[in-house]
């Protein structure tokens, strides 16, 4: 996708008038441009006005039901040093998200309606780019274990990208890995430190799973997984 | 609420203006803190335009509880992620409206439902209940509609308020995916300055 293109996407997105993958082709490249986030926020207070233009009062019972669930439900913290949560954010925003849902995964969400804070960005994983921008690429929406996501495969780069946030706190000493799930025993993927972990050599399989391990992961799982996923495509 | 707009038009200087104790973004931030009290007086402005912007998309009245209840839910989960300095409360809100609306329409409603959504669209107007706090938002937002070409306006409330792709609505519309882009930026670009400069 080129510069151009992408620019050309800002009201598309705006309107949630993407497909998932695009959505998450077009957040890829919002996390790098801050011009974008800029005008994408006009163009959201803009489709925000469409939506107000449209209320209606609910049925009174919906206010019980929304008022008993808050009751039960914990809240995220805040974001703590970590504005722009459509990056890359490493192990320790991961877990202090402690139990919390996040139901805005990392590429997704009101983080593209904000815009970033001024500073450097940081440069976005190529090899991240490279499977989401795959002409091939499938992607399919995860909520799994108390937290959200996504998975986009790319069965000709033979590598997949999982993003997750909200999960519970791994205990101390201890790590979520990543497996991979097909014919054969099951294959690490390496640990999940990060929100987005990029899956390479995907070759015949045809799941993913997590596990919680010992702190560096094991050679093969030695726990129930806490989910699998079927990789889309 | 007796002129929303005042807090909600602005793109740019939210963060300047003075804000009412009982304004959003302060509400919010007492929600972050757990103040139930404050979700309450939240729900209160918010949960009209979340249902209506839900129902709009998703048409049936159940669905639409079931999505804006999540959303509502989601606003008090999230409030600490609320920074008023990079966007007005609403927007963030309906911003996470919307978005529910539409993944619930598309994963979960058969082709053959979305098309039977289309003849609704020139109900669009009519059908909303006349809620006094809403009338004026809607006038207005009708009159900056009314300021857009026939394209322009059918391609913003396809994807809208139809929850259409841009490609969906490139082809109801017969016309190119490039055209649609462009149109749909224009018709925003157009609404956003003629509900600025009114503001």
């Amino acid at each position: 996708m080129t510069a151009h293109d992408t620019h050309g996407l800002l009201a598309p997105y705006a309107l949630d008038a993407l497909d998932d993958l695009e959505r998450r082709r077009f957040e890829h490249h919002l996390a790098e441009c801050a011009s974008c986030a800029e005008e994408l926020r006009g163009l959201r207070e803009t489709t925000a006005m469409l939506g107000l233009a449209a209320s209606s009062r609910p049925p009174a019972a919906l206010r019980t039901r929304v008022m008993d669930e808050i009751a039960r439900t914990r809240q995220l913290p805040p974001g703590t040093g970590a504005r722009r949560r459509w990056t890359l954010p490493g192990l320790p925003l991961l877990l202090t998200a402690a139990a919390a849902m996040i139901a805005v995964i990392v590429f997704a969400g009101y983080a593209a309606l904000q815009s970033p804070a001024p500073g450097p960005t940081p440069p976005s994983d190529p090899r991240v780019s490279a499977v989401l921008s795959a002409a091939d690429a499938r992607s399919v929406d995860v909520e799994a274990a108390g937290g959200t996501g996504t998975i986009v495969f790319s069965r000709s780069l033979n590598k997949a990208v999982i993003t997750m946030s909200g999960l519970p706190e791994v205990p101390a000493g201890r790590d979520y890995e990543l497996w991979l799930i097909g014919p054969r025993k099951p294959r690490s993927a390496g640990l999940m430190r990060e929100e987005t972990q990029v899956i390479s050599s995907v070759d015949d399989a045809t799941h993913v799973g997590v596990t919680i391990e010992p702190e560096g992961g094991s050679p093969t799982p030695s726990s129930a997984p806490l989910f699998t996923l079927a990789l889309p495509g | 609420m007796s002129e929303p707009f005042a807090r909600f038009t602005s793109r740019t200087d939210d963060k300047d203006l003075p804000e009412p104790p009982d304004g959003l973004s302060a509400l919010l931030r007492n929600v972050a803190r757990g103040d139930r009290q404050a979700f309450e007086l939240v729900y209160e402005q918010i949960s009209a335009p979340v249902y209506g912007t839900v129902l709009r998309v998703v048409r049936d009245p159940a669905q639409a509880e079931e999505v804006a209840q999540e959303t509502l839910v989601q606003v008090w989960r999230e409030a600490s992620r609320f920074d008023p300095s990079r966007g007005s409360p609403m927007a963030w809100v309906l911003t996470l409206a919307h978005r529910r609306a539409v993944d619930r329409v598309r994963s979960s409603q058969a082709s053959s439902d979305r098309e039977q959504r289309v003849p609704y669209l020139e109900r669009e107007h009519d059908q909303v209940a006349e809620e006094v706090e809403t009338r004026l938002d809607r006038e207005r937002v009708r009159r900056c509609i009314g300021g857009l070409t026939e394209l322009q306006r059918e391609s913003v409330t396809l994807a809208y308020y139809s929850g259409y792709t841009y490609p969906e609505v490139a082809g109801l519309l017969s016309v190119p995916l490039g055209t649609i882009k462009t149109r749909m930026r224009d018709a925003l670009i157009r609404m956003r300055d003629c509900l600025g400069v009114d503001r």
